[in-house]
């Protein structure tokens, strides 16, 4: 029943959202209710991602087999997770009261010490804080690093060794050229009979559209064999492991 | 022919040492280069005289035209819903176009309205609109209104399309979506008079194209990331998407269009600098492994 419960209802809700594409009118108050359901059912999953994130890390924590470096990796991951949502929790989000509390330092005796204030604004200081001082700096540095890899790789790797592969490299140098002013200008001086950026929107609009729409088809159909496959129960991957 | 193939061998086999020192360029070199060209360009980048020089080299494609022309001819006091589905690691390209947006709508007395399919977006956007409405001295609630962030991705979009509230009962700020002037008249987001996503990814601008245009015949904008632009191109073509407005350059002639120059059109200068020296790397690149494999045999 463990298998066989799931399997129909990923059949009835299947089914039940197909039929709402082609009769709405007739299907609208239940797809209404599972689609509510289904946002409820996210909310739900995230915190079922994180109590997942959690025990795996604690469980590496605790494990005497795991290294060093690791096992502070998990200790910082799990500190921060608690911190966060620690944090999070002491914002109070009630209709028309917005509270939160703010760290302020008062000097007393010569002393400076700091105390937790209870002010009414529209956000939590420190979840703005945590945000925007570590989650934003750590993810842009993250992407940020990619330009010199690319750049690495492109001169190391980026090699015509075919018609194809010189194809696709006169490509790309068109489109990088005429995606940016000092590249057309540059272009246009060298080469005044190539008109960069119209080179390089055709690139975008014509080729690239046209590849782009073919695996779009062909990933469609993909989607329909394998939806299917799901909803009649020959797919079971996402069930997990039979026992 | 073998003595005109010697004389080449000969003037070529001159290039020898340079070809050697190309050879041994490592990436901690190509790192270095890329680095001081950047930090430089980006010191340059508020120069009058360069930025006057963008503008000139920028101009609008049609589909970025028909964005723009949209909103302009929108009637003022419209209600537009603007969907912030961006992450921190591609706020640089993204934000700005929706910045450009944002003000656009502004000038033109458009009330917006901000959500994120995206926790991330969500966040960032809220702190986006803020500032600018101060610039622009707009009233939170009655010209704009940021309602956060929902889970969900295509479910929250046709539940949106059902009733909106129910999908956003409060704002980000706590306060019912059902006393909030801007958001009067809105019953679905059918009622918006364009919905505009920011994206770097799904759920975003292809999830809206599907689903609130495909299903419900919204009109639909985009702005996306240079690296996720090429698959929104099909949509465009259909008409699915109104416009389209992509990675910093899309940004930059946005900012341009609505004559307020501002972060993108100053980073368009370091990003061109860093564009012709990749290209610059990939060519002598090709020109090392060429001269390998061809100058070498002669």
């Amino acid at each position: 029943m463990r298998r066989e419960l799931p399997m129909l209802i990923t059949l009835f809700t299947g089914t039940v959202i197909i039929l709402d594409f082609f009769f709405p009118s007739i299907m609208k108050g239940i797809t209404d209710v599972l689609q509510r359901w289904a946002i409820i059912i996210f909310a739900f999953a995230i915190m079922l991602g994180i109590l997942n994130l959690f025990l795996i890390h604690l469980r590496k924590l605790l494990e005497p087999s795991t290294k060093p470096l690791d096992r502070g990796a998990s200790a910082l991951l799990i500190i921060s997770l608690i911190t966060a949502v620690l944090l999070g929790l002491i914002y109070t989000n009630e209709p028309d009261i917005v509270e939160a509390y703010t760290l302020k330092t008062e000097i007393v005796g010569g002393l400076v010490l700091p105390y937790i204030a209870r002010i009414t604004k529209d956000f939590n200081p420190f979840s703005v804080w945590i945000f925007n001082a570590t989650y934003t700096p750590l993810q842009a540095t993250m992407f940020s690093m990619l330009a010199f890899f690319i750049a690495s790789a492109a001169y190391r790797a980026f090699r015509a060794r075919s018609f194809e592969a010189f194809l696709l490299l006169v490509a790309a140098v068109l489109v990088m050229l005429g995606r940016v002013p000092l590249g057309i200008y540059l272009l246009g001086k060298l080469f005044p009979w190539i008109p960069a950026d119209d080179i390089a929107n055709w690139i975008m609009m014509i080729p690239n559209t046209a590849g782009q729409r073919a695996i779009l088809i062909g990933a469609g159909f993909g989607a329909v064999a394998v939806s299917l496959k799901i909803l009649l129960g020959i797919e079971r991957s996402h069930l997990g492991k039979a026992e | 022919m073998k003595a005109l193939l010697n004389t080449l061998r000969k003037y070529l086999l001159v290039l020898e040492p340079m070809f050697k020192v190309l050879k041994q360029v490592n990436r901690h070199t190509v790192f270095l280069v890329l680095a001081i060209l950047l930090v430089i360009s980006l010191l340059l980048s508020k120069n009058k005289a360069i930025l006057e020089f963008t503008e000139r080299a920028t101009k609008m494609d049609t589909y970025e035209r028909r964005a723009f022309q949209y909103v302009q001819d929108l009637p003022p006091g419209s209600v537009v819903l603007l969907s912030a589905d961006y992450g921190p690691s591609t706020r640089p390209e993204a934000e700005p176009i929706a910045a450009a947006f944002i003000k656009h709508c502004f000038k033109r007395d458009i009330k917006v309205v901000t959500m994120g399919l995206w926790p991330d977006g969500a966040q960032l956007i809220s702190t986006v609109i803020e500032k600018i409405a101060i610039e622009y001295g707009k009233k939170k609630n009655v010209d704009w209104v940021h309602l956060g962030y929902s889970p969900g991705g295509v479910v929250v979009i046709k539940q949106m399309f059902i009733d909106f509230k129910k999908v956003f009962p409060r704002t980000a700020d706590g306060i019912s979506t059902y006393d909030i002037p801007i958001l009067k008249d809105i019953r679905t987001a059918k009622d918006f008079a364009l919905i505009f996503s920011v994206s770097a990814g799904d759920p975003g601008v292809k999830t809206y194209v599907k689903i609130a245009n495909g299903e419900y015949g919204q009109v639909v904008i985009g702005g996306v990331t240079a690296v996720s632009a090429p698959e929104i191109y099909p949509y465009l073509h259909t008409g699915q998407l109104m416009g389209l407005w992509a990675g910093l350059k899309g940004a930059a002639t946005y900012e341009f269009a609505i004559k307020e120059p501002s972060v993108a059109a100053e980073l368009m200068f370091p990003q061109s600098v860093i564009h012709i020296t990749i290209v610059l790397f990939i060519i002598t690149g090709n020109l090392v492994m060429l001269y390998d494999k061809y100058v070498k045999k002669l």
